[in-house]
């Protein structure tokens, strides 16, 4: 009797703890379920080639949308101080390049736009109101206005896609304006974006010696605007810079959404200048810079700035000296400098004061520097 | 050796089918706790307690008792066995079987920042088959009964030892309950208290409540139990009503003689069984025989007698020879 | 005058009855919020708002560096609720939530009070949901008791202006509050979660400071875990990582994204951290 019941005991024991055990693979499995169907359900599209897509890209047009996109960089950038590195997301816009950061777009036509990105306990918005721009941080609570003159207006008419860069459509953009007869273009298999079924362009560079292996566009198979952008580097499986939609609707959102005025207590910085922010472009101004090679190995060499002045952020002075300094440095017969390395790009900052940069190999660097 | 031989006797006289059967309270079959450490703290015991008695659950510290007691209650998970309580096989009918069992396991516990009354209050709200409607009343007749009713109000922290013991025989009390498991209920009381506590379980017994009382004094279930059940390191080993136990406390006699090997050799020529020699004294269980037969022919023999005497064992003999060693010894 | 003869008692025969009551639950809650330490914790927490409002009227009204919210509080006297939710989130709710928690099973263990508690009969599950349903109260009531404080002395002391949201947008102060009460719903969800572990670690031991000091090192871990770059692809499944999500209530419009995300993370951590207190609970031999 005694020796029948105690494989009982240690029966129900086994199951006991099963419990536990089994709602864990539940609770795991629930999200990850989701994910995992909308990547593995490939939707069946009638066939298009990659001119069709690439004509579709062109000629997206859509009255309003809005939705929540979320860009990842996985650049393989040393870890950097100064460089907003956590994945929960600072709402500076200048954090954008390393970690996971969540924003939500608002469209309405081109002359109606709002960008928001998403802090913790922050937010920083572009609000684009016909002539009237703003920009708003929540962290330092101050608001820049600029009143864009007339005719940018209609410039961002004729313009394609008037929004950000961090938006798919504009990465696209970029990553169409690199199509030479240097590129191959091809279609893979029709994925699904933020719950749309969408066909999948695939841009990869014929130079080996590219660090960018390839990049591919998932483009919406019902209004062709781009859902999704990666860019893979060569060596690595994981996209290392993706932005793309979580969640979309094609539905136009309302005029309130553009409508900003800056909350009481805020300091307003009224920017009378005529040219747009420094918000769709990076590159540092410094002298004309030349460009070494083409397509995709190309080289751009430049002088460096005297100091970043974006948008006069915290950010600038110190820790960017601090940054620099921690970079390796490098040495051969075209001088000295620090180099800064990642999956998609290298930049090399010479002693004497010059900028080399493309999405190539150190070696590349130094050769053109070299000229 | 002649302590299982005895024992062993008791317990079969206590499995007759008259006493047994369906109806007892308690009845447990190869009931065996191992601990994770290896140690067997209960080894195959096969208690009887029958409904109505007061059973004298005895033994030295640490012989096991609270562990039988923490497995009927289904604190702790048996490690082979089954036992039933009140005719229902436990654990599984525990939801049905231990609302009309009160217990108290090893000491009183209660929240020492509530009052006494509060502490019941919780127990009571915690019973699922008790009537709120009647919890004021039964939680004031529960202190009454053991005396707590002035120090009900009071925080269980400045309740005395006494005291304590008391409101936990309090919450054994809350309902009325047709068995009673009283683990060492006179703990820590003093002499009154003890006489009150026998005298609860005797007027609680006669209204037809079975008591399993432990206790590691015999003087406590001398004098109202009704069966007895003797524990030594971690197996029962002695069980039967407190007369098959006397019985079986069998009169012995001592012959002290500056001869005592012909004394032993006199008595094993009569019959009697296994004379033992211990210095200068000659003992020996009295079996059938007359003392004064025994006398004369001790004397016939030409044994100096210098002292004969035959001793009705009294219980703590009988427990000393079951446990070998007295009471109140740990371990 | 042998027992044994004794005739039976007429009320032994039957069953008895069970009713389903909330009479336990009552006397659990009277218990965890009657008890004075756990008031003291209660009014820690409640302390912190009184004291950002008084420290932020005393100073000067350059705003600087700080906390959240803690800038705007000048403006509106509703920040000091959300300055004081954010300010606890880190670390003295989680203490407090560890010590109700942490005491849950292994407080009655360590008393002795569990043995008679589970002899009454209390079956293990449910003093389980019990235990569990009166340390949810515990981590609501302390969100609350910050954030109504917090409110009560931040009108006291600040106007009570309309509020500016995270987006810059300005709302009035019904909408303000409405939101605010459900950034403190969703911390104290986010809690109960935190409780749901803790009252597992409290089904370990006997100690109930054992249990309160892990749960408690747990909750810390979680969250230097988070700050570890490195570590982003575990980020999403720990305990902490989705509590600052409240956030998300206070833009314009209001997003739902992180919040619900957080409470799927909560849930799940109930669920798991519940089985495994009830499997190890089910089973644990009662020997204090």
């Amino acid at each position: 009797m005694s020796d029948q019941l105690a494989p009982a005991h240690r029966h129900t024991r086994l199951l006991r703890w099963g419990v536990p055990a089994g709602v864990l693979v539940v609770a795991l499995a629930v999200p990850a379920s989701g994910r995992v169907l909308s990547a593995s359900a490939a939707p069946s599209l009638p066939p298009r080639t990659p001119a069709q897509l690439l004509a579709d890209l062109q000629t997206a047009r859509v009255d309003g949308m809005s939705g929540t996109v979320v860009q990842h960089s996985d650049l393989g950038l040393p870890q950097l101080p100064g460089l907003g590195t956590s994945s929960t997301g600072s709402s500076s816009l200048t954090s954008l390049v390393s970690g996971t950061h969540t924003m939500r777009v608002w469209y309405s036509g081109p002359d109606r736009a709002r960008l928001a990105l998403l802090g913790t306990l922050g937010e920083s918005d572009v609000v684009l109101n016909h002539r009237d721009l703003w920009i708003w941080s929540s962290d330092q609570k101050t608001a820049q206005h600029h009143r864009l003159p007339a005719g940018t207006k209609d410039a961002q008419k004729r313009g394609k896609h008037p929004e950000l860069p961090t938006t798919p459509q504009a990465a696209a953009d970029r990553a169409l304006a690199a199509i030479t007869p240097t590129t191959e273009v091809s279609t893979a298999a029709n994925a699904t974006v933020a719950g749309r079924s969408a066909y999948e362009l695939v841009i990869a560079p014929k130079d080996p010696r590219s660090l960018v292996h390839e990049v591919r566009v998932a483009i919406d198979s019902a209004t062709h605007v781009p859902l999704r952008f990666r860019a893979f580097a060569t060596g690595h499986s994981a996209p290392a810079f993706e932005v793309g939609f979580t969640q979309v609707s094609f539905q136009r959102p309302g005029d309130d959404q553009f409508r900003f005025t800056p909350p009481p207590g805020t300091k307003v910085t009224e920017a009378t200048t005529g040219t747009a922010p420094a918000t769709t472009d990076k590159t540092p101004r410094g002298a004309q810079p030349t460009v070494v090679g083409t397509g995709w190995t190309a080289v751009v060499l430049g002088t460096a700035p005297a100091m970043p002045s974006a948008t006069g952020s915290r950010a600038g002075g110190p820790d960017v000296g601090r940054m620099l300094a921690s970079l390796p440095r490098v040495h051969g017969t075209w001088g000295s400098g620090r180099l800064l390395t990642s999956s998609l790009f290298s930049v090399l900052l010479t002693d004497d004061g010059r900028v080399v940069a493309g999405a190539v190999s150190p070696e590349l660097l130094y050769a053109a520097a070299a000229k | 050796m002649t302590a299982t031989a005895r024992a062993g006797s008791v317990a079969a006289r206590s499995t007759d089918p008259a006493r047994t059967g369906s109806g007892d309270a308690i009845r447990t079959e190869g009931r065996t706790k191992r601990f994770r450490s290896g140690q067997v703290a209960v080894d195959r015991i096969d208690l009887v307690v029958p409904r109505g008695s007061v059973y004298g659950f005895l033994g030295p510290n640490g012989s096991g008792k609270t562990t039988t007691i923490r497995m009927l209650l289904g604190l702790i998970t048996p490690t082979a066995g089954s036992h039933s309580m009140l005719g229902e096989p436990m654990p599984r009918a525990a939801a049905d079987v231990l609302p009309r069992v009160g217990a108290l396991v090893e000491g009183p516990a209660f929240h020492p920042h509530l009052s006494g009354r509060r502490n019941l209050a919780r127990l009571d709200a915690a019973d699922r088959t008790s009537d709120p409607r009647t919890a004021t009343t039964r939680i004031g007749t529960a202190l009454e009964r053991v005396g707590l009713t002035a120090a009900a109000g009071k925080r269980y922290r400045a309740y005395s030892l006494g005291m304590r013991q008391r409101l936990g025989i309090a919450a054994a009390l809350l309902q009325p309950r047709d068995l009673l498991v009283l683990d060492e209920p006179t703990n820590g009381l003093d002499p009154q208290g003890t006489r009150e506590v026998r005298g609860l379980v005797e007027s609680l017994a006669h209204g037809g409540t079975t008591v399993l009382l432990s206790s590691h004094l015999l003087s406590e279930v001398d004098q109202v139990c009704t069966h007895v059940g003797v524990m030594h390191v971690g197996r029962l080993v002695s069980q039967g009503t407190i007369e098959d136990l006397r019985t079986a406390a069998v009169p012995r006699v001592h012959v002290r003689t500056s001869r005592p090997d012909d004394a032993a050799a006199v008595l094993r020529r009569l019959g009697v069984p296994a004379p033992t020699v211990h210095s200068g004294e000659v003992v020996a269980d009295l079996g059938p025989f007359e003392p004064e037969a025994l006398l004369r022919e001790l004397v016939l023999a030409d044994v100096p007698v210098r002292e004969f005497r035959v001793d009705t064992a009294d219980l703590e003999d009988v427990f000393v020879a079951l446990t070998g060693e007295g009471f109140d010894v740990s371990g | 005058m042998s027992a044994v003869e004794a005739v039976a008692p007429v009320r032994a025969t039957s069953r008895p009855r069970r009713v389903v009551s909330t009479r336990f639950l009552r006397s659990e809650l009277r218990l965890v919020f009657g008890r004075l330490r756990n008031l003291a914790v209660l009014a820690v927490l409640a302390g912190v708002p009184i004291l950002i409002a008084v420290a932020v009227r005393l100073s000067s009204p350059d705003s600087g560096e700080g906390p959240a919210f803690l800038s705007s509080i000048t403006d509106n006297g509703l920040f000091v609720s959300l300055a004081a939710m954010t300010v606890v989130l880190p670390l003295f709710l989680p203490l407090a939530v560890a010590v109700v928690s942490g005491d849950a099973v292994a407080g009655e263990a360590n008393l002795g009070t569990l043995r008679y508690l589970l002899t009454v009969p209390v079956r293990r599950s449910r003093l389980l949901a019990v235990k569990y349903t009166a340390v949810v109260a515990f981590c609501f009531a302390a969100t609350l008791v910050v954030g109504l404080v917090g409110a009560a002395i931040g009108l006291a002391l600040f106007p009570a202006g309309p509020v500016t949201l995270l987006s810059g947008t300005t709302v009035g102060s019904a909408e303000a509050s409405w939101r605010i009460l459900l950034c403190a719903l969703y911390i104290g969800a986010c809690m109960a979660a935190l409780g749901a572990v803790g009252m597992f670690v409290s089904t370990l031991t006997e100690y109930p400071v054992a249990a309160m000091a892990s749960t408690a090192v747990l909750a810390v871990t979680s969250q230097v875990l988070d700050a570890l770059p490195q570590l982003s692809a575990i980020h999403p499944y720990l305990l902490s990582h989705w509590w600052l999500a409240y956030g998300d209530l206070l833009r314009d419009p209001m997003s739902s994204t992180g919040p619900l995300h957080g409470l799927g993370s909560a849930a799940a951590y109930i669920a798991v951290f519940g089985a495994l207190a009830w499997a190890r609970f089910a089973g644990r031999d009662v020997s204090s």
